[in-house]
């Protein structure tokens, strides 16, 4: 049975908001769905899981870190977040009421679920009701299945109030099911997938067991790679750095020498200033989650962390900007690094006479 | 700035460079003496930079070659990342409050925090919610 989806991707707030649990003012403006987990964006996987059974339109806006390009979608970019969303759903919807299409899957991403689409089309059959929202045991995943005479003229504020006032009974998944809502969950996700817990798997070439690297990457002789890990596309890990445990280092990062990076994910385009320890964090250009103590930062020294050259730098046009930008761009010094080793220098001077 | 004893307790600038030098500068005679023991307050600094970790180390090095000592006190969780992630957290001894710091260098206090947070040697954060 061929249906059609819609899905709607938020715009991505910032990062301070959604850390931990901190984030329940802004929450609804979140989504985490753009981002990149081993080198595609999860909304992209949530498409690729859909291709075949669904005629896919994605909505979403502008300022998304990594818009949607897959073949056969239907994608509208919106640049405002109310007004011209709503304008594109209505649109959206008006192509597949002119098809007289059956049932629509409607997506507010969000959350990464696995679902068995065809049990849910049964059940919504079979049941007869409008709107069959999706849950799972922890309640509703802003999922919905309709059916698309009962979508004509709506925006999406009216849909959502529709489905709030005619509930039907919910489908309710066993499958797995990854809410998106802040970086513990983005960082849950990651260790899901390494661990085989869902269906994403790691792009790229398992060069040993548990260690993937996307494309060209630059791993210096001195690194240590201990698995599991995923080294993203164009990714440069300097001498004696260390990245372990559930780490992901995704497209046109850059490590510095003797960085350790553990349990940690590196979103696209950051430099890691030399000497850090990143550890149980998620680092998205200079924004710095630290989830252990729950706490978003944004850092302003690039010795620190930095944001490196955006992808929209290796478009053809813009390639001698690029280049000389690249000159310009700073480069970390050496002995500002250094700090364990100067520190442990100082600590000798300090007790060696009293060894 | 507050003095008590031979501990002198001062609050931590924000990041500026100049505002460093000028802590320096005031701290120059109290470092120069016999066991230097300072007390930086981080109480309202929220972020830092590359330059305030080296004046930690410098001020660090200065003391200890006189036999002296630098604590911290009222660092928030955001500085206690930064700590974390430049590796200084390892080198001071952290304490929730500028009088626990002081009391510490008169006698030994159980109560110093270093490293701040428990390490991640337990394994990755793996707990499920859904």
């Amino acid at each position: 049975m061929q249906v059609n989806a819609i899905l709607i991707l938020e715009n991505l707030a910032p990062w301070a908001p959604m850390v931990g649990r901190l984030s329940l003012k802004k929450k609804e403006l979140s989504c985490l769905a753009g981002i990149e987990v081993f080198g595609k964006p999860v909304a992209s996987r949530i498409i690729e899981a859909l291709r075949d059974r669904a005629d896919i339109t994605v909505i979403h806006g502008a300022a998304s870190p990594s818009p949607i390009k897959e073949r056969g979608v239907d994608t509208i970019i919106v640049q405002n977040h109310d007004g011209d969303r709503e304008i594109a759903f209505v649109h959206a919807v008006q192509k597949l009421v002119k098809r007289n299409a059956g049932t629509t899957l409607i997506a507010r991403l969000g959350a990464y679920v696995e679902f068995d689409l065809e049990r849910a089309l049964q059940v919504h059959a079979s049941r007869g009701q409008g709107i069959t929202p999706i849950h799972d045991k922890f309640g509703c995943l802003h999922y919905w299945l309709v059916d698309t005479n009962k979508l004509n003229k709506m925006t999406p504020s009216s849909f959502l109030s529709e489905c709030e006032v005619e509930l039907g009974l919910p489908f309710v998944t066993d499958g797995y099911v990854n809410r998106l809502e802040d970086a513990h969950d983005l960082r849950r996700l990651i260790v899901d997938s390494f661990l085989g817990r869902c269906a994403i798997r790691p792009r790229g070439r398992e060069i040993r067991p548990g260690v993937w690297i996307d494309g060209p990457a630059h791993v210096h002789r001195s690194a240590r790679v201990v698995a599991p890990v995923y080294i993203g596309n164009n990714t440069t890990v300097e001498s004696t750095a260390v990245i372990t445990r559930f780490t992901n280092l995704e497209n046109h990062c850059h490590i510095g020498a003797g960085s350790l990076v553990s349990d940690a994910s590196v979103l696209p385009h950051t430099t890691i200033g030399n000497g850090l320890d990143i550890s149980g964090a998620v680092v998205d250009g200079c924004e710095f989650v630290d989830l252990d103590r729950n706490v978003a930062l944004t850092i302003g020294d690039p010795n620190l962390i930095a944001e490196a050259a955006s992808a929209r730098s290796h478009a053809p046009a813009l390639r001698f900007y690029a280049e000389k930008s690249r000159q310009d761009r700073w480069r970390p010094e050496v002995e500002y690094s250094q700090y364990l080793t100067r520190a442990a220098g100082r600590f000798f001077e300090a007790f060696k006479g009293e060894a | 700035m507050t003095s008590g004893k031979s501990v002198l307790v001062t609050q931590f600038p924000n990041c500026f460079e100049e505002q460093y030098t000028e802590l320096l500068r005031e701290l120059q005679p109290h470092m120069e003496g016999d066991r230097p023991y300072i007390v930086f307050d981080f109480g309202g600094v929220r972020n830092l930079d590359s330059a305030g970790i080296e004046f930690l180390l410098m001020c660090m090095e200065e003391s200890m070659k006189r036999n002296g000592d630098v604590k911290l006190a009222s660092v928030s969780p955001e500085l206690a990342a930064i700590f974390q992630m430049t590796r200084v957290d390892r080198l001071f001894e952290i304490f929730e409050s500028c009088n626990d710091a002081v009391e510490s260098f008169h006698h030994f206090s159980p109560d110093a925090i270093a490293p701040m947070t428990p390490r991640h040697d337990e394994g990755p954060n793996l707990n499920n919610r859904h």
